[in-house]
């Protein structure tokens, strides 16, 4: 089963595209007119398109078993999800996973200024998904304990 | 014994350079002729270095065999030294720390003279014969197992046996006889090379430049690109794939040069009427050793890059340590003369002092600075040169700054999240999906 577009009480939630096209440019500028860098302003949450994926999502299963960055056309499942990350410009996956069990997934398109990332960028990704995870686990937890 | 191999090529390139030497500067045939008639236990090396130097080659040439050794034992012995574990490293070291001596012309100077001047020294003739036969099978076994270190297909093993059995072979047989192999009689019958004395000098060329030419330009190609290619379609993955298309082209390159320079050899000899055994190479014998070891050297290097590529050493770490310590170098050198030039005008205006008490000042001043100034170098590089590492490390550091410090909910999590990773990696886009409750 798979949930309506923010549809919290069914289990699988919140989805964000934010474009970043352009901001090579502003930066460029700000060299060039010989002021600082622009400060990074915050995050674009316009949701472009919802991704909902179900708890028995072979995509989960398939991270919890490789929790490590994937490139995307790496993918080989023939699932709803990833078939829409697939046909959405996505070209990396970073899975967040604690404890063996996925608690989100960071995608990313190519890098604004081309090319493609580093073998160094995918260990800055790792250890960043490891950090975020604990702290994303820790967070449903206190959640529920809110109640 | 690694060490021991390395050696032995060294002491021949060593030879062929002290000739090199001598022939190039009558001081330095000098100095060699007073050591080669003193009593020292090493007099007999210095005349063979003083007797063999007016066969050198000219300066040109023993330059540029020189580099082509040099590149060859450097990078050979860096192979085994960064990667000891590495059984294709180490037959790559090998290999390549053999053709450094056994294929440099100059170096086969000595050979010319030694039974003449030095008998004593006559070991070093099936010492050159050993580095041949070691780095010729040490190249072959490498191409086979290269990359994984398995023969691949695996009914090629028996060319590896082959060549390891005609390796103890020649090793054995010019240590007994003290002359040369099985594998070198057809040249020496071709080549009618008999004996070392300066006027055999010519025909052991002939006879190494046609080995050369067989050998790289034609067996180890064949046999390698047999190997890589069905590699390539049968047993690697897209690593792999990539890695060998590299070392397939560096073969087929040499391969072609190989064979075209046999072919244009023999139709030119068989043109002009000329006796096929006697002048297989016409008159081109010599370019073997000019023009081909560059072209052949394609095989060692693409080898030596396709190892690099898999980070089998940090270049990155290299690059950056040769920065830092550069800069540091100009800037303590700078330093130091600046301080010496002041404190002498200082002490020489106070006390009419003596320089060494500058230079003892300067020492002290630069050995004081050393640490600080490297910190700072190492900083300013770090900004600068490895800006998105600097980058990274930083907003990795602030990002578990404030997981420890703000209790943190999901949403906030998720901005901090987006904001670090478009910092640093700049996607053209990116999302994040969350879990919105506990999996469990």
């Amino acid at each position: 089963m798979y949930c309506a577009p923010l549809e919290w009480g069914c289990g699988y939630g919140i989805v964000t595209q934010s474009s970043l096209r352009g901001a090579w440019l502003r930066d460029l500028w700000a060299t060039l007119a010989g002021r600082p860098h622009s400060p990074v302003p915050a995050p674009n949450f316009t949701t472009l398109k919802q991704l909902e994926i179900a708890p028995d999502e072979r995509l989960i299963g398939y991270f919890e078993q490789h929790p490590g960055p994937l490139v995307a056309h790496g993918i080989d499942l023939a699932s709803p999800a990833a078939l829409y990350l697939a046909a959405t410009g996505v070209s990396l996956l970073v899975p967040l996973v604690t404890q063996g069990r996925l608690v989100g997934l960071l995608t990313l398109g190519e890098p604004a200024g081309g090319g493609s990332y580093s073998r160094d960028d995918l260990a800055f990704l790792t250890t960043l998904a490891d950090e975020a995870a604990a702290a994303a686990r820790i967070a449903q937890l206190l959640a529920r304990q809110r109640g | 014994m690694f060490g021991l191999y390395t050696a032995a090529a060294l002491f021949l390139l060593l030879l062929g350079l002290g000739s090199a030497l001598a022939a190039a500067s009558p001081a330095i045939l000098e100095v060699f002729q007073d050591a080669a008639v003193g009593g020292s236990r090493f007099a007999p090396v210095w005349r063979v270095i003083v007797q063999s130097a007016p066969l050198s080659e000219a300066p040109g040439q023993v330059l540029l065999d020189y580099v082509l050794s040099g590149v060859n034992l450097g990078l050979g012995v860096f192979l085994v030294l960064r990667r000891p574990q590495d059984g294709v490293a180490r037959l790559l070291g090998l290999a390549m720390v053999g053709t450094a001596a056994s294929f440099n012309l100059q170096a086969h100077t000595a050979f010319a003279t030694v039974d003449t001047v030095a008998p004593e020294l006559h070991a070093i003739v099936p010492i050159h014969w050993v580095l041949h036969a070691v780095s010729g099978a040490a190249y072959l076994h490498a191409l086979l197992v290269f990359p994984n270190g398995r023969v691949v297909p695996a009914r090629l093993v028996w060319l590896v046996r082959l060549a390891y059995l005609s390796m103890v072979e020649e090793i054995l047989l010019t240590f007994v006889t003290g002359s040369v192999g099985l594998l070198a009689v057809p040249f020496q019958l071709l080549f009618g090379f008999q004996g070392f004395s300066p006027d055999a000098l010519p025909k052991l060329i002939d006879s190494d430049a046609t080995f050369v030419v067989v050998f790289f330009g034609v067996l180890l190609p064949v046999a390698g690109t047999t190997s890589q290619v069905y590699r390539y379609l049968a047993v690697s993955d897209p690593n792999e794939r990539e890695r060998t298309r590299l070392v397939v082209w560096a073969l087929t390159l040499a391969f072609g040069v190989g064979a075209s320079f046999l072919l244009v050899a023999i139709g030119s000899t068989l043109v002009r009427g000329a006796g096929f055994a006697e002048h297989l190479l016409g008159e081109a014998d010599f370019a073997a050793f000019r023009v081909l070891p560059l072209l052949f050297g394609v095989i060692p290097a693409a080898l030596f890059l396709a190892i690099v590529r898999d980070r089998l050493f940090d270049i990155d770490l290299v690059i950056g340590r040769t920065l830092v310590y550069g800069t540091l170098t100009a800037v303590l050198a700078l330093t130091f003369f600046a301080s010496v030039f002041l404190l002498q005008q200082v002490l020489r205006s106070l006390i009419g002092g003596p320089n060494e008490f500058a230079v003892a000042g300067a020492a002290l001043v630069n050995g004081l600075l050393f640490q600080p100034v490297r910190r700072r170098i190492q900083q300013v590089l770090d900004r600068r040169a490895q800006r998105r590492t600097y980058q990274a490390a930083r907003a990795l550091a602030a990002f578990q700054r404030s997981l420890r410090e703000d209790e943190v909910e999901l949403e906030a999590l998720a901005e901090r999240l987006l904001a670090t990773v478009r910092d640093v990696l700049r996607p053209a886009r990116m999302g994040l999906w969350l879990r919105d409750r506990d999996p469990e």
